[in-house]
């Protein structure tokens, strides 16, 4: 079989191209999860400092109540008093301010620094103990049970399962991942297997060869969408076991801990988004491989492609800001949408079979559209043999 | 005379260029070519050399006129004549991350060639070429002369009846050169047709067995270096070469 030889061939070019180890393996399985370890470990630490933090709070001279001050000092702010609160703020005297005019407590704040943002809560919450205790001295005044104020109480009690919750906060991260890195990893290898080919003025000893014009395409389809997917899947897994390890050891919320441990990475799971992505993979090659044709060059190539991926991020970004797990049918027929989506719902376990069904179809007529489009290109002479 | 192995007839190949309208790259070429014979297609740059090939080797369609190459019609069974051929552009790359001995048996193995037949065929080559010490070796590491090698093995590794090779030694060394002028003589003198496309008299006239001149796309003149000294009535090439070019801007 010429084709299995020419996908041979393009598959060894390519893997054996330091960029693509470096895109494929090295950034997914060591990159990426020192990044977000690295960052995480800091940011951890920074929110914990945070707020386990004392801060100073600019209190005015005007406010002489003790009680306040006293709850301000049980909430881990110390007290300095001042004329003018939000000035001392400004000049990083102290992160919060407090003042009292005309019945009306004001907190001052930096709304750009989260210290700040922290310290104000604090003086907020003592606020709010405050005004309930002259509040519950009022009624006692008046001998009124305090309880009038509580007539009834909410209770909030969430059903969904914890692997619904995981499914949800995986698949909105994976859905958007995947789509991205199946089509970012198709890029480079789409440049080279057809601007490349130009750029090498190897193609016409390929186009010299017994193989067709259809073989030689397909061959760089295929080979595209494998490596495209490998590429995704490489790194989800690695985002999936690095998010799991991060939760492991910084995580200490047991509810939260329940969530991760829930994550629904098995088998099954795996084969069904394989399954769906197989043709979407097949589709973003067919795309790439198709543009990148026409360039005679990598660097024409890269701008040809570039806004491919803006139109890519955008249907991504909607479903990434609308993590609405309701879906209409008419979203299965938007490419890279429903392959969110379809993510979304095969991570939670809650699939629409229709959904699901539409999604593959149609992200196999559209891959089909693709193909065709590549083998159109790859019969025109005048794109071949530009360079 | 053994029948012609290669058939030109008429073969017209035009262009559309934005600045230039229609371009006649090829216009109307006929020739034959004869099993062990080198067949030279000799032009200035520009005259249509590289189409001429391209056409003969099924890359471009001819847009008139029709060739017949090892009894195959080229329009009619492409992938038939691709088998019967050998092709080397001109400066042509290879597939720099793979071997010298991966890119043999890879075009090997897309003319058809398997198994023992295709281990024997490549050890063979890479015997004769000189090539044991660096057969696996990636050809981004390989110096010219060994890269020209490795060229010279993926034309012929499918053992095609005949060779089409554009420009050969242009861009070589002279080491470089002789590698490929020693494997055009052994591959004409084994019975294969050897078309060759050039600018450089000196080559025309030391390889080649007859020369086509053509100039603008168009056929000036056709013989052996004799025929062509006779027909101008001077004797370096240059003056030959000259003469006819002169002739056809009158």
């Amino acid at each position: 079989m010429r084709i299995s030889t020419l996908i041979y061939k393009e598959l060894l070019d390519i893997v054996r191209d330091k960029r693509t180890i470096l895109s494929m393996i090295i950034i997914p399985l060591v990159a990426i999860p020192l990044l977000i370890f690295v960052v995480s470990f800091f940011a951890y630490a920074r929110e914990k400092r945070t707020f386990r933090e004392t801060y100073t709070v600019a209190v005015s001279n005007e406010i002489k109540d003790n009680e306040l001050v006293r709850l301000l000092r049980d909430s881990k702010l110390n007290i300095l008093f001042s004329s003018n609160p939000s000035q001392d703020i400004i000049d990083k005297k102290a992160k919060a301010g407090l003042d009292y005019k005309n019945k009306i407590y004001i907190v001052y704040m930096d709304a750009s620094s989260k210290e700040s943002k922290v310290a104000a809560e604090r003086c907020e919450k003592a606020l709010m103990v405050l005004k309930e205790n002259l509040i519950f001295k009022k009624l006692e005044n008046y001998k009124i049970n305090k309880e009038i104020l509580k007539p009834f109480e909410i209770k909030k009690i969430n059903v969904a399962p914890p692997r619904k919750l995981a499914g949800l906060f995986a698949g909105i991260l994976l859905g958007y991942l995947l789509v991205i890195m199946i089509f970012s990893g198709a890029t480079y290898p789409a440049i080279d297997a057809t601007a490349g080919e130009k750029e090498r003025r190897t193609i016409e000893i390929l186009l010299s060869s017994p193989a067709t014009r259809t073989e030689i395409a397909m061959a760089k389809l295929i080979a595209v969408a494998v490596v495209a997917i490998l590429s995704a899947l490489l790194y989800a897994v690695s985002y999936s076991i690095t998010m799991l390890t991060f939760s492991k050891v910084f995580v200490k919320d047991p509810a939260l801990s329940v969530i991760i441990n829930s994550l629904p990475f098995n088998l099954p799971v795996i084969l069904l988004l394989v399954l769906t992505l197989v043709p979407f993979s097949l589709f973003a090659a067919s795309c790439e491989v198709a543009i990148a044709s026409f360039a005679k060059s990598y660097k024409e190539a890269q701008s040809y492609l570039t806004p491919l991926m803006f139109i890519v991020i955008l249907p991504a970004v909607i479903s990434i800001t609308s993590p609405d797990t309701s879906v209409s049918l008419k979203g299965a027929l938007i490419p890279v949408y429903n392959m969110t989506q379809a993510i979304k719902m095969i991570m939670m376990g809650e699939i629409n079979i229709i959904f699901l069904l539409i999604t593959v179809m149609s992200n196999i007529v559209y891959a089909a559209l693709g193909i065709i489009a590549t083998l159109k290109v790859f019969s025109n002479e005048n794109v071949l043999l530009r360079g | 005379m053994s029948e012609s192995i290669v058939r030109a007839e008429n073969i017209s190949r035009f262009f559309q260029d934005k600045k230039r309208g229609i371009v006649r790259a090829v216009d109307s070429l006929s020739f034959k070519v004869k099993p062990g014979e080198i067949f030279a297609i000799l032009g200035p740059n520009g005259a249509g050399k590289t189409t001429t090939l391209r056409v003969l080797s099924t890359i471009l369609k001819p847009t008139y006129g029709v060739a017949y190459v090892n009894g195959y019609n080229i329009l009619e069974k492409p992938d038939k004549v691709r088998q019967s051929i050998g092709y080397l552009p001109s400066e042509s790359g290879l597939y720099h991350r793979l071997t010298p001995h991966e890119v043999i048996s890879l075009f090997g193995r897309l003319s058809g060639l398997k198994g023992t037949t295709l281990k024997r065929r490549v050890d063979e080559l890479i015997e004769s070429l000189g090539m044991q010490k660096f057969a696996h070796t990636r050809i981004e590491k390989l110096s010219t002369g060994m890269r020209q090698k490795v060229k010279v093995a993926r034309t012929i590794v499918h053992d095609p009846p005949i060779l089409i090779l554009d420009e050969p030694t242009q861009g070589l060394d002279v080491p470089s050169s002789q590698i490929v002028e020693k494997f055009i003589k052994e591959e004409r003198d084994k019975g294969k047709a050897i078309i060759l496309s050039t600018h450089i008299m000196e080559e025309a006239e030391y390889l080649a067995d007859r020369i086509l001149v053509i100039h603008k796309g168009r056929r000036r003149a056709e013989g052996t270096m004799e025929e062509l000294r006779k027909m101008t009535g001077r004797t370096r090439l240059k003056e030959v070469f000259l003469k006819l070019i002169k002739e056809d801007r009158v």
